[in-house]
């Protein structure tokens, strides 16, 4: 065998383990620890932005997108942001069609929300960029108490599904 | 050269012979100068002479940005900020603003080599408000003057007049008698007049030296009967608090109890309580004050009590003090005069109870006025009369089982009151019958009986709407031939004759007359005119029926270059709600009645999606416009996020309708921001519903935000919403003028 041949061969492998190790970590990675980091998107004081604000869940969790969801709705960490998600909202179920999330909220979604243009925007894009985040949603249908909804206060038509508006987002 | 030395010299001599006239000039360094709230002691660099502060001249020019000269042949100092011209001459008190002179506390100082001025004249002839306290003295310039303080709404509400508003905000206090409010940045105008003060009332008004603000106090012997920030609104450039109502009166008349006020009062809260036995009646929202009290020498009253019993809520308590046996109870239907009536019930005992015919009848030995109301699952009639004893045959329960009674249940529902509760096989409508008897005594029959009670024609662009109601559950049919609509309503009384309204849109005739194909009932007969079909919103039976008349054909009746405007929400969905109350739907309404009646006298054919407060889907919206065939569509609304601090204006249009709608929208946008001065959130675009279904261009305007308090206060005002509506009409038609022009 020559020089030439030996370190073809030797190269060869190095290439073949490094890529399985590679993908073998990117596929644990987020679960040696338990946890994933996702972006929440809450509005900005003056409520023309959307700002994304980084937090863990776990991961292990079947749904990780009602974990996302839930913790949407504790609202922002910083003070410098305000919450999306009116008092009393929960959500009651995540049911993943395609590449469309369909998120079921309860009734306090529309009764207790504020009104507005701008706050009817922030609340529903806060959701849809959020969920759209995870590189299998590309779309998002809002449903409340299990039915279609013309909207949610008001503005937005709500009875289509939603792409994310990253025009919204400060980054 | 030989000019600058002899200059020199001669400030020197000046300052010499200043010193030597003046020897007790103490250097101010304890002196702390506050310009519009900052500390500028540094640059001015205050002394004291004569219990006077100085300051340097070109600092002060410099802060006052005026320009500053001297002329030292006549040894005098002009300084000018453009309007105010002051000169002053060195050691002379006599100062010269414009075009008159006034002596001054002070005069032109030269001191180390520096030009001084008596601060608090300049100041005062700059327009700045002087305020010292001990060491401390703070200049600043007000931005409004008030010009009066007066009474508004006859009595109802303080009126303060001022050149413009500028922020302020009413202080609690804790003394009801006392309201305090704070104006920052304003003075008393020279010519200020208080119209304020009388024998109830003292008007106080102290400067907040430290930061420039203006305290109004207003005394009062009573409560002031206003709600905190609540009561305060702008009107123009005037503020106003809007006062409370107070009562001024509690008379005995003609058998009954009257409380009148000065405003609309509440429905009050009362309670019978014993010894001594007393009627106890809380007034919401009503204020103490001076009032009348008769009560001649009648035989329920013993003595008349009131006070104000909570501050927060505002509550008015009156105690009556009744005689043994006697009772006052609150003519319901009297609440909405703006006084409390009551009548008097005095015991009285209930005998003879039975079911006759199609009523239940009993015998009081006195008047009563029972208090009578239905109640559902199941059906049932209540009948409460106060001050009763059950008498002699006056049965707890009686088994009637008739086509609408199951039976007559009757209790002693508390110390004052026995109720009779009629079970009903259907909800029917009752009327209450009275006959006194030969003895004295009176025969109450409550008849059970259905009644016709009235009809209600609604019309609109889309349809005539025909409402119908009845004091009870009523059967129907419809029967529907050429150019007439019949309705034949069974189960229901028939009368001589019948209250209906002036026919209106597609109805152009109503006859209405007894009739009996179905039993007992009544024929409404509708001539019509031309309509497409017609829906009935009602089940069977029901308490009411109402018949909606489609109209056909709209683009026959099709208006050319009609704008279309859309007031959000309505009804039942009041949009978003500000922090002190104000609903957006009612705003929304106002600004588009305003806009409408602006793009009217123009000359350009308008509609409204709606005229009044009433909900409609945006699908329907949509539909009116599209069948409508509009030209443009302009949806107004007020803005709301969760945020208070949330503020302007924005404008949207939706993505798919991008080059038909942005020229519309940036007009709409430019106008509001020129006319409203809000800070400019854009021209956006989003999905919204109603302006991405019409078929026409059109645009959203969300004119200021409702949830921040003092946008809030802005969209309460009429003037800010004629500046909307102009802004948008405006837009609306310069958009209109630059499309004609192109095409």
């Amino acid at each position: 065998m020559n020089r030439k041949t030996l370190f073809l061969i030797l190269l060869i492998l190095i290439v073949v383990f490094s890529v399985f190790y590679l993908r073998n970590r990117q596929e644990r990675g987020p679960v040696t620890d338990g946890f994933e980091e996702v972006k929440l998107y809450f509005s900005t004081k003056d409520a023309m932005y959307l700002e994304a604000e980084k937090r863990k869940i776990e991961a292990e969790k079947s749904n990780k997108y009602e974990e996302t969801i839930n913790e949407l709705i504790k609202g922002p960490a910083s003070k410098e942001l305000n919450r999306t998600i009116p008092e009393g909202v929960k959500i009651r179920e995540v049911r993943i069609e395609g590449n469309i999330a369909y998120l079921d909220f309860n009734q306090a979604l529309v009764a207790n929300h504020w009104g507005g243009s701008t706050g009817e925007i922030m609340t529903v894009y806060s959701i849809v960029n959020t969920i759209t985040q995870f590189p299998e949603v590309d779309y998002v249908k809002i449903l409340v108490e299990g039915q279609e909804i013309e909207t949610l206060a008001g503005h937005l038509d709500t009875s289509i599904v939603l792409e994310p508006d990253r025009n919204l987002i400060k980054e | 050269m030989s000019g600058y030395r002899s200059r020199n010299l001669s400030y020197i001599l000046i300052i010499i012979s200043l010193f030597l006239f003046f020897n007790i000039v103490v250097k101010g360094e304890n002196i702390h100068i506050h310009i519009n709230g900052q500390d500028k002691s540094q640059e001015l660099a205050p002394v004291v002479q004569d219990n006077v502060v100085y300051v340097k001249a070109r600092e002060l020019a410099r802060l006052f940005n005026a320009e500053i000269n001297w002329q030292q042949s006549i040894k005098t100092l002009s300084i000018s900020d453009g309007q105010v011209l002051i000169k002053m001459m060195l050691g002379n008190p006599y100062i010269q603003v414009n075009n008159r002179t006034m002596r001054s506390k002070g005069s032109l100082l030269l001191l180390y080599g520096h030009t001084y001025l008596p601060i608090e004249d300049i100041a005062r002839c700059f327009g700045f408000l002087f305020n010292r306290e001990g060491n401390n003295i703070y200049l600043s310039r007000p931005e409004t003057f008030i010009r009066d303080i007066r009474w508004g709404k006859g009595g109802q509400a303080i009126v303060i007049e001022m050149d413009n508003i500028v922020p302020y905000r009413i202080n609690n206090t804790n003394n009801p008698a006392r309201l305090e409010l704070e104006l920052e940045k304003a003075a008393l105008a020279d010519d200020f007049t208080d119209n304020i003060s009388n024998k109830n009332f003292y008007l106080a008004v102290t400067p907040v030296a430290e930061e420039a603000r203006l305290k109004i106090s207003i005394i009062s012997q009573y409560p002031i009967p206003f709600l905190g920030d609540r009561s305060i609104a702008e009107d123009g450039e005037n503020l106003v608090i809007n006062f409370l109502p107070y009562i001024t009166g509690i008379r005995w008349k003609k058998d009954q109890l009257e409380i009148t006020a000065s405003g609309q009062m509440a429905r009050p809260e009362i309670m019978l309580l014993q010894e001594p036995r007393r009627l106890v009646i809380d007034i919401p929202d009503l204020m103490l004050s001076d009032f009348e009290l008769e009560l001649d020498n009648n035989p329920w009253i013993k003595d008349v009590r009131v006070s104000q019993f909570t501050y927060d809520p505002i509550v008015l308590r009156v105690v009556l003090e009744l005689y043994p046996d006697r009772y006052l109870h609150l003519l319901e239907d009297t609440v909405s005069s703006g006084k409390l009536v009551f009548n008097t019930t005095e015991r009285t005992s209930l005998t003879d109870l039975a079911f006759e015919g199609n009523g239940i009848r009993f015998i009081s030995d006195n008047k009563i006025s029972p208090e009578i109301f239905k109640l559902k699952e199941p059906d049932r009639l209540v009948i409460n009369i106060l001050n009763a004893d059950r008498g002699e045959g006056f049965r707890d329960r009686i088994d009637v089982n008739s086509e609408l009674l199951k039976s007559i249940r009757t209790s002693r529902f508390n110390e004052e009151t026995i109720r009779i509760v009629a079970d009903l096989k259907q909800d029917i409508g009752y009327s209450l019958l009275e006959r006194q008897l030969s003895d004295g005594r009176f025969m109450n029959i409550i008849l059970f009986e259905n009644s016709f009670k009235e009809l209600l024609i609604n019309d609109s662009e889309l349809k005539t709407d025909l409402v119908l109601s009845f004091t009870g559950e009523v059967d129907y049919e419809i029967k529907e031939s050429s150019g007439t609509l019949v309705l034949e309503v069974s189960g229901v009384k028939s009368a001589a004759d019948y209250r209906v309204p002036a026919p209106l849109g597609v109805i152009k005739d109503i006859k209405v007359k007894p009739s009996t194909e179905r039993g007992e009932g009544i024929r409404f007969e509708f001539a019509t005119g031309e309509y497409d079909n017609y829906k009935v919103f009602s089940s069977k039976p029901a308490t009411s029926i109402t018949l909606s008349l489609m109209k056909g054909k709209i683009k026959d009746r099709k208006i050319s270059n009609l704008i279309l405007l859309d007031p959000g929400h309505g009804g039942f969905d009041p949009g978003a709600v500000g922090p002190s109350g104000l609903t957006e739907k009612d705003v929304n309404l106002a600004v588009a009645l305003l806009t409408a009646e602006i793009l009217q006298r123009e000359g350009y054919n308008v509609m409204l999606t709606r005229n009044d407060d009433r909900f409609i889907s945006l699908k329907d919206r949509v539909e009116m416009a599209n069948s409508l065939e509009a030209m443009l569509f302009v949806s107004i609304h007020s803005n709301s996020a969760n945020a208070t601090y949330s503020e302007g204006t924005e404008t949207f249009i939706a993505p798919n309708k991008v080059a038909s709608s942005q020229l519309l929208a940036d007009a709409l946008q430019q106008n509001l921001l020129k006319e409203l001065k809000r800070y400019d959130r854009g021209v956006k675009k989003e999905n919204f519903y109603v302006i991405k279904y019409t078929d026409m261009p059109a645009a959203l305007v969300e004119v200021a935000f409702i949830s921040n308090p003092h946008e809030e206060s802005l969209l309460a005002s009429n003037l800010f919403r004629e500046k909307a509506a102009r802004a948008i009409a405006q837009g609306i038609m310069e958009y209109m003028q630059k499309i004609n022009n192109g095409s």
